[in-house]
């Protein structure tokens, strides 16, 4: 039994003018204490929204489905009464922009020591020296504590904002986009930091990002993302070095590197629109190996290699040979 | 201020900056006004002196807050220099006045970070191409400019014309609209594109595309392209020469090859460690510097990298290092401003 | 860097606020606006048509004093013997006229000011806010007062008055919307390419704050309506126009309430109050349209429905 475990999670989204865009659909994925867990994909491919959906953190035009277990209970099926246990106790997350998450009018520590009280597992003092032993955690002095969140830079902000999420000592850690708007040195900081409190408190991280180069040196497994499904699954290196679904292949292609002498290339087109039934495989109109099948039938995920998942025609075939 | 004499040749570049420094005054609450405090300045852009030729791309990188921005939007004449001098094809623009410089600001563009944020809303492509051709009298008559618009948004990458013109912004993707964003700078035949991170906001997917164009851009019609980027990959892959810049000066610049391969500045080689690979069975080992850059408005002495130096000796507390050539460089065109190197 | 709502709404393409067309969309998703707009049109169509559908004239004596509604008079007569109905509708041209007048007035001095104290801020904006600021510190009503007793009670003062007092919210909310717009990167990008100030306001920061001023405008005329009647109550106004107000101070003078003639004073008070009511629910509709964050405040509620998977169950790994 893994400590998270997300079995074909579905979210749909009612849109104003009627009809229904299926933001996700049927991820599944398990994570286990310690481990640091990558989902990579382009914007509006549904990763912000499985991660919303596993705080049952979702608008009203919302709707779910599926199974989302922490240690084998499964915390959606009644709804908003039967996540708000676990939300912040057993997962908590940091959000996207750690500006909008705090409150300008309240000191960080403050903040910080909030939802201890409000999910009653420290009272104000202890949550108080809780907060500033949270701070020194994550490598801010416990006395800049008393300032308020605009007098903080960018990258402290975003160290308090996880040093927020681990207030009632999570045992799991989603984090959206945390080094997206920072510089590369911060970056190196804060990732160092996730890396640190995932293998000191044995924290399963989930971390949500569209940076390739930073899920490949910051986690071991990763998932891939595309028209709100997971297209492919596995250890980081298999998906950079033995790529089972094309989209993977170019969102590397597409990612400059450092030393590398190659050209980067476009994937052209844009992402699937998710409001009507998508008949065969989505990435069809934008793969550059498309057989006649991509058109009519919809690629399932199918074992590639150990612990390796991915959802293309193409792996059937060469299974087959 | 020194005014130009000479007309340079042909050979020579596109863009002369030299010494140029821009400042912000530091807000004084009220009691320090009353107390006579004396006001204090932020040098966002402290001495920074950089070359550009026709058909070159040039990559301004470094951390926020170093001053890359404030050096663009300087060059751009969006910000008035304190001192230095900027030349366009050997004329002087610094201290010209706003009519004056309206028909060089035609020749030098700028292209933003956010595609969302430069466009307006209301306005349809064809508008927005049309717009720059009215402010400068471009284009004859109303078919003209419809043309050239046409033309510059298909050199922009967006063809057939006709299927993007009519559109309004919020019915392109981010890469069709910093396309447009281009396309609207191309109008009026720049010979220098300011990029402030221009593909930082796009996704992966079609960043490669972007960059693309702005590199045919230089090759085609010469244009000279100074790129701001935070990403050190980007500017490695792209760019001619890589300047990086700390706390308002630039600290090392050279062909970007020798900058990511050789790098000699302590800072460029902490930056360069810090970038994660791709390749996740290639992990470096992250040379993280603490802390972030101080703050410009109180800058140390010395050498203002001495703060977070791993290397730094007792000299540089004292001594400010200025960009010159290494004492073993193998690359006439690569400059350090470091005691050390 | 978006908002985090704006990443949970998957959409394949990114819709951004597009406001041409507001009035339709505040229409489509506001039923109170419709109402609103409804009752606009009724007043505005019978003050137009007023004359010709008039059934007595509204000046005079075709009955007996305060006679009570009646099949030939629907809502019976004043204390002069005229024709309420008529004279409703009589009043009503002229209440619109002063509301719609001192409105377009408010309109133009709040939206000038509005928009150069934000895009030129500086003091430019100093000055022209701390004149607005005094305007806004005085009490309407008894400026209006004292204007009306020294300029004299006609028509066109009234108009002037109420559009001199009612500009000065209007300005505030149009300078913050231009202060915001001014900072927009394409204000900068136009800038950038050689735009002068007056293209930029016209072209770029006027129709994106026109929404805006619409849905002021619409609220002020509310206010203008009210102020009028409040004026005319207090006999400030010319005694020889009718006006909804002039009505009510008629009815209140010559004593229809001790009279028992509730018929001179309620209808006058249910269409004035109709009107304001109609020009809220139409401004608010429109404001709420043009400010989506409004909205956008869902997080906190969380009221996400569950669904059952039908015939997939098997399909999951």
């Amino acid at each position: 039994m893994s400590l998270l475990e997300c079995r074909d999670l579905h979210v749909w989204f009612d849109q104003t003018h009627g009809g229904q865009v299926h933001a996700v659909n049927g991820a599944s994925f398990g994570l286990d204490a310690g481990q640091r867990f990558g989902l990579v994909g382009e914007s509006g491919c549904g990763k912000t929204t499985t991660i919303l959906a596993l705080m049952g953190l979702l608008p009203p035009t919302a709707s779910v489905a599926g199974e989302v277990r922490i240690n084998g209970t499964d915390i959606l099926c009644g709804g908003e009464e039967s996540v708000r246990p676990f939300r912040w106790r057993d997962i908590a997350m940091v959000f996207q922009g750690a500006m909008n998450a705090f409150n300008p009018m309240k000191t960080v520590a403050w903040q910080i020591a909030e939802p201890m009280v409000y999910h009653g597992v420290a009272d104000r003092a202890e949550a108080r020296s809780r907060a500033s032993e949270l701070l020194e955690l994550v490598g801010i002095p416990a006395a800049a504590g008393k300032r308020y969140p605009h007098e903080f830079s960018g990258g402290m902000r975003q160290r308090a904002a996880i040093a927020m999420a681990l207030a009632c000592e999570p045992k799991i850690l989603l984090a959206d986009e945390p080094t997206t708007a920072l510089d590369v040195m911060v970056q190196a900081q804060v990732l160092e930091l996730l890396t640190r409190l995932s293998d000191e408190l044995g924290l399963a991280l989930i971390l949500v990002t569209h940076d390739l180069p930073v899920v490949a040196q910051t986690c071991e497994r990763a998932a891939v993302m595309y028209g709100g499904e997971i297209v492919e699954d596995g250890p980081v290196a298999d998906l950079y070095h033995a790529a089972s679904h094309p989209y993977t292949r170019l969102l590397f292609a597409a990612t400059p590197d450092l030393y590398g002498e190659e050209r980067i290339t476009t994937i052209p087109g844009g992402p699937p629109r998710l409001d009507s039934v998508i008949a065969g495989c989505p990435f069809r109109p934008r793969c550059d190996v498309p057989m006649e099948r991509c058109d009519g039938e919809h690629p399932t995920l199918s074992i590639t290699g150990p612990d390796h998942r991915a959802a293309c025609h193409r792996n059937e075939l060469q299974g087959a040979k | 201020m020194s005014t130009p004499h000479a007309a340079p040749s042909a050979a020579e570049s596109l863009l002369e900056v030299e010494g140029l420094a821009a400042r912000y005054p530091v807000r004084r609450g009220l009691t320090q006004v009353l107390a006579r405090q004396t006001r204090r300045w932020v040098h966002a852009v402290d001495g920074v002196s950089l070359s550009l030729a026709r058909g070159e791309m040039v990559a301004l990188v470094g951390e926020s807050g170093c001053g890359k921005t404030t050096t663009v939007q300087t060059i751009s004449g969006m910000v008035t220099p304190s001192s230095g001098s900027i030349q366009l094809d050997g004329a002087e623009i610094v201290g010209l006045s706003e009519r004056r410089l309206r028909p060089l600001r035609r020749r030098m563009q700028m292209i933003y970070q956010d595609p969302y944020e430069s466009l307006d809303p209301r306005f349809r492509v064809s508008q927005t191409l049309v717009e720059p051709m009215l402010i400068h009298g471009i284009g004859g008559s109303r078919s003209d400019r419809a043309r050239l618009a046409a033309e510059a948004l298909e050199r922009a990458g967006l063809a057939p014309a006709g299927a993007f013109l009519d559109r309004y912004p919020h019915e392109l993707s981010g890469g069709q609209r910093q396309r447009v964003a281009i396309a609207a700078a191309l109008v009026l035949g720049p010979d220098l594109l300011l990029a402030d991170e221009p593909v930082s906001m796009l996704d992966v997917s079609v960043r490669a595309g972007v960059l693309a164009l702005l590199d045919a851009l230089r090759r085609d019609p010469g244009m000279g392209i100074l790129m701001i980027t935070h990403d050190l990959s980007t500017a490695a892959h792209f760019a001619d020469r890589i300047a990086v810049m700390y706390l308002g000066r630039i600290v090392e610049q050279g062909p970007a090859q020798t900058v990511v391969r050789a790098p000699r500045h302590p800072y460029t080689r902490a930056l360069l460690s810090v970038v994660p690979d791709r390749d996740p069975r290639k992990a470096g080992t992250p040379q993280i510097l603490t802390g972030e850059a101080p703050d410009p408005a109180n800058v140390p002495s010395g050498c203002r990298f001495r703060t977070r130096c791993p290397v730094a000796e007792a000299q540089c507390t004292t001594a400010d290092p200025h960009l010159r050539f290494p004492s073993d460089a193998t690359d006439p065109a690569h400059e350090v401003a470091c005691h050390l190197a | 860097m978006s908002v985090q709502i704006s990443k949970a709404s998957p959409s394949a393409e990114v819709v951004g606020p597009h406001r041409s067309g507001f009035l339709r969309t505040a229409l489509r998703e506001h039923k109170a606006a419709v109402a609103g707009l409804a009752v606009i049109v009724f007043f505005v169509v019978l003050s137009v048509i007023g004359p010709y559908i008039s059934p007595y004239s509204a000046t005079a004596q075709t009955c007996a004093v305060y006679a009570p509604p009646s099949a030939q008079h629907w809502l019976g007569c004043d204390d002069g013997g005229i024709d309420m109905l008529s004279e409703l509708i009589q009043g009503g041209r002229v209440s619109l006229l002063v509301g719609f007048a001192a409105t377009l007035i408010s309109m133009v001095i709040g939206g000038g000011f509005g928009i150069l104290s934000g895009y030129f801020g500086g003091w430019v904006d100093t000055s022209l806010m701390r004149i607005t600021d005094y305007l806004l510190v005085i009490p309407d009503l008894v400026l209006a007062m004292v204007i009306a007793e020294v300029w004299g009670a006609s028509l066109l003062h009234v108009i002037m008055v109420i559009g001199i007092l009612e500009w000065t919210s209007t300005a505030r909310i149009i300078r913050a919307e231009a202060m915001s717009i001014r900072e927009r990167v394409y204000i900068k990008r136009t800038r950038g390419l050689g735009a002068g100030n007056a293209r930029i306001i016209g072209r770029h920061i006027l129709p994106q704050v026109g929404p805006l001023l619409v849905a002021n405008t619409v609220l002020t005329v509310a206010v203008a309506i009210y102020l009028e009647t409040a004026l005319a109550f207090l006999g400030l106004e010319d005694p020889g126009v009718t006006t909804w107000g002039t009505i009510l101070n008629n009815a209140f003078q010559r004593t229809a309430i001790s009279s028992g003639a509730w018929w001179a004073i309620v209808p006058d008070g249910f269409v004035i109050a109709a009107v304001i009511v109609g020009c809220f629910l139409l401004g608010q509709a429109i404001e709420d349209t043009l400010n989506p964050r409004l909205k956008v405040a869902h997080l906190s509620v969380r009221r996400w429905r569950l669904r059952p998977l039908i015939g997939r169950g098997e399909d999951a790994i």
